[in-house]
């Protein structure tokens, strides 16, 4: 089956939303698929994998119908024009009025739609291809731009190897619903890509600049009944797609994310999968009511968290990488660096943003060791290279973590879920706020929290503990193992996924404690009967990997009692001193140095700029040289640093503290 | 399953040197061209008959990444061996050596034995650092030394029963105090039963977290 992902980006335009409100696979038996209908309003970022149950061979083509909304809730104010924009298998595009009117039962009134049916797309997997529609006010009816907006133009259509947004210009005139037209566009790589309009007129598209590839400008005449009217806006549009079944010699099938499901598993892997897909309707429904509330600057509304973390909260595939983002906060850090990440990529490829080249050469030996039973992640195309960038491109970006080996699983799973700029910017999200300092070189965050999970487990497992400590189980090492990756190499894809809905809904570390414990706890008795430590790695590695329903685990996390949380916070207090002092003594510089450093960091609170940087040194005592260093302060800028490595990196550069070493 | 002595490994060394590639073969002989990198630790085991003698050797892996040491290098100290590896065909590890050297000595036992192992003998044809080179590093800082290959599985078996029969030596020496577990050496319920004759290797199951 094929997973299509879409992501609309609207530039320019205010108050309005798009929905696509269907999308179904042509050519086959399975042509429609009612349940994929979603709508959001203005939403930056959207893309969406849609699974389809048939042999991507089979699908002839893809329909996608988009949907123009209002703001205004009140329908039938105006008569919305309708726009369709169907790519036919044979690349022809064509543009026809329509009338939303009808539909005017619906809560929002459509604007415009635009239907794309996508043939090309099927012919290479990983590639993208763009579409822009541009938007313009509908004269005719007086209505203020916002309220009154349609699809102004046909689409350009131009096939993209990576995951870049062009730059479309929007100051031409806009070819409205009756202008029409066909023009044979020449397409980067060489295909002719064409669109097509009802009437058969000339309709003016401008050329698209997409990674250097220009599709030819065509100048014509501009036509319609809005001329002259100035597009308020651009929908880009990207469609790609991922195969997820068709691997030829598969003899065990895959899960919808492209993981192999263990000989072992199947059963339960089918037999879950019909128990779920009983209830995905209702999943989608309860999600698409959400979605249909998204705020008017994209964002979800507030219940969107509480319901990712409750008990029966799952988040269905199609609104995951939406819900991921806005609810981890990746979405509002993309939105507010003033450097967007393609400029960050460019700025790691081009060696201008510091990376250790260890830290490059260590990435690119791990690439290969990264899910290598994946396809996507198997062979040096597919997924790879956006994982490369990914991993390369954060290295450069928050300096105090670069890269630590477990970084690559997680950015491999982001990868499967949203695309490039979004995992990327998911990576930052999770590092910053949910396992803060849990990847940095000393990796203090985590250390501070398995040494609570420890006492933690003494506490309400004590006879298991007694076992562990008998057999020398390492638990801190285990926890790390579980944790660093958030369990991405450990847990069966559904079930880690619905791990990730509540992580990234604000469960955060909590979730990884409950989690563990509840794990420990389902297989104590099995886990008490081992002799040594492999024998209790074999049971955990078996048992985890036997987690197929997603809601299992969810359940029993939540029979963990509720007082769980304060004592782990307790216990992540009093481990706190315990794990910093440890760290202080490894620091190549001297303890007072970096106690008066802490200290000021502590008042400080959260230190992230490189003036309050300069300043937390200077009060601190450290050396101007250190503080004042002009490359310091850039890679500290716009950077999440913690204090300990900030310590680090400070002492480090100052030659007057007394080293050790 | 009874043994005389239970001996604690670590396998240390800088990532991707083969230390996961090393244990599967001498664990479950087979070698494994693509697996997921080793985050923390893992573990395998397998018996050997040294002296008519049921040894047990409870290997740890470790991650090799630098960050990682903050958090195995604690589990070092009640180790009898340690397999300290490098990649012959990369300079720089054969260069991090003594790093992981003085890191282990400051975390271990005075009396642990370690088998210093330069690995990808099957990739000689890229080999960036000589035999000898590596001999002369054994040689000055008291180590055992050998080369191996994972893939070819030359020596592995060498690699880990040669060590444990060091330990063996050091034990019938009476360097340790058995009954001190903190050496990593563990008197089992065959101690001073004479064993079975042949030299009966099972491998044993070797966890894994791997991925679905």
């Amino acid at each position: 089956s094929v997973l299509l992902g879409v992501r609309v980006e609207a530039v320019g335009l205010c108050e309005v939303g798009l929905s696509v409100d269907t999308c179904s696979a042509a050519g086959t038996p399975d042509s429609a698929t009612p349940d994929a209908a979603w709508s959001w309003r203005f939403a930056h970022w959207m893309w969406w994998p849609v699974p389809h149950t048939v042999a991507p061979s089979a699908i002839s083509a893809i329909q996608l119908k988009l949907k123009l909304i209002s703001r205004d809730e009140a329908p039938g104010r105006r008569s919305p024009e309708l726009l369709q924009a169907s790519y036919r298998p044979d690349l022809q595009a064509s543009l026809r009025p329509g009338d939303l009117g009808k539909k005017e039962e619906e809560a929002e009134a459509a604007l415009g739609v635009a239907e794309l049916a996508l043939a090309k797309v099927l012919a290479s997997p990983h590639e993208a291809l763009l579409f822009t529609l541009p938007v313009h006010a509908s004269a005719h009816n007086g209505a203020s731009p916002h309220e009154a907006l349609a699809f102004s133009r046909p689409v350009a259509l131009t096939p993209s190897g990576n995951g870049g947004v062009p730059v479309n210009g929007t100051d031409s005139a806009a070819v409205g619903a009756h202008g029409s037209a066909a023009t044979s566009l020449p397409a980067a790589d060489g295909a002719v890509v064409g669109v097509s309009a009802a009437d058969g007129s000339s309709v003016p598209t401008r050329g698209v600049a997409h990674d250097g590839a220009h599709v030819g400008a065509h100048d014509g005449a501009h036509h319609g009944a809005h001329h002259g009217a100035s597009p308020v806006g651009t929908l880009l549009v990207r469609v790609t797609w991922r195969p997820t079944l068709d691997v030829p010699d598969a003899t065990l099938p895959l899960d919808v994310y492209g993981f192999q499901v263990p000989m072992a598993h199947v059963l339960a892997f089918h037999r879950v999968r019909v128990s779920t897909g009983r209830d995905s309707t209702m999943w989608l429904s309860q999600w698409n009511a959400l979605m249909r509330r998204t705020g008017v600057d994209g964002s979800l509304p507030a219940e969107a968290a509480q319901l990712a973390r409750s008990k029966f909260g799952r988040v269905p595939l199609q609104h995951r990488p939406h819900a991921w983002l806005c609810l981890s906060g990746a979405r509002d850090l993309m939105l507010a660096s003033a450097v967007p990440y393609r400029e960050l990529v460019r700025r790691a490829e081009m060696g201008e943003a510091p990376i250790d080249r260890d830290v490059s050469k260590q990435i690119e030996r791990d690439l290969p060791r990264t899910f290598p039973q994946h396809r996507a992640f198997a062979s040096p195309t597919g997924l790879r290279e956006a994982l490369r960038r990914v991993l390369l491109t954060y290295a450069s970006y928050n300096v105090s973590v670069g890269y630590c080996q477990s970084l690559n699983f997680i950015v491999a799973i982001f990868l499967l879920v949203a695309d490039e700029e979004g995992a990327f910017w998911l990576l930052v999200a999770l590092c910053r706020t949910v396992v803060a300092d849990y990847h940095t070189r000393d990796m203090s965050g985590l250390r501070i929290d398995t040494a609570a999970f420890v006492t933690l487990v003494q506490e309400k497992l004590p006879s298991l503990h007694a076992h562990f400590v008998k057999l020398e189980v390492p638990l801190e090492i285990l926890a790390s193992q579980w944790w660093l990756c958030l369990y991405a190499n450990v847990l069966p894809t559904a079930t880690l996924l619905r791990m990730w809905d509540v992580v990234l809904a604000g469960g955060g570390v909590d979730t990884l404690v409950a989690s563990s414990l509840s794990l420990l706890r389902r297989f104590e008795p099995r886990l008490k009967e081992t002799e040594d430590i492999a024998g209790v790695y074999a049971v955990l590695a078996e048992a985890t990997t036997a987690v197929w329903d997603p809601d299992e685990l969810m359940l029993s996390m939540q029979e963990e009692p509720p007082a769980q949380r304060l004592a782990m916070h307790e216990q992540r207090e009093s481990k706190r001193k315990e794990v910093l002092e440890a760290l202080i003594r490894d620091l190549p510089c001297s303890e007072a140095d970096v106690m008066r450093l802490l200290q000021v960091q502590r008042r400080q609170g959260f230190v992230h700029k490189s003036h309050s940087i300069a300043i937390a040194a200077a009060e601190a005592g450290v050396p101007s040289s250190a503080a004042e260093s002009t490359s310091l302060c850039a890679m500290c800028l716009d950077r999440y640093i913690s204090a300990t490595d900030l310590a680090r990196l400070l002492l480090l550069g100052s030659p007057m503290a007394g080293r050790k070493h | 399953m009874s043994y005389a002595y239970l001996f604690k490994y670590i396998i240390i060394g800088d990532t991707g040197v083969g230390k996961s590639c090393l244990l599967l073969q001498f664990t479950d002989k087979r070698f494994q061209q693509v697996h997921d990198l080793t985050i923390g630790v893992e573990f395998g085991a397998r018996m050997i008959t040294i002296d008519n003698k049921q040894i047990k050797l409870q290997i740890w892996d470790t991650a090799g990444q630098e960050s990682f040491r903050s958090i195995t290098r604690s589990y070092y100290r009640g180790a009898a061996g340690a397999l300290l590896v490098y990649d012959i065909t990369r300079r720089e590890t054969f260069n991090h050596l003594t790093s992981w050297l003085d890191d282990a000595r400051q975390h271990s036992n005075s009396n642990m034995t370690i088998m210093l192992i330069g690995n990808k003998t099957d990739l000689e044809h890229r080999r960036a650092v000589s035999f000898e080179e590596g001999q002369q590093f054994a040689n000055e800082h008291g180590l055992i030394f050998l080369e191996t290959s994972a893939k070819t599985a030359a020596n592995v078996e060498e690699a880990f029963i040669n060590t444990a029969r060091r330990i063996y030596e050091k034990i019938q020496q009476g360097v340790f105090d058995v009954s001190n577990e903190s050496f990593g050496i563990k008197v089992g319920m065959a101690a001073q039963q004479t064993g079975s004759v042949n030299v009966s290797i099972q491998g044993q199951q070797r966890s894994s977290s791997g991925c679905c």
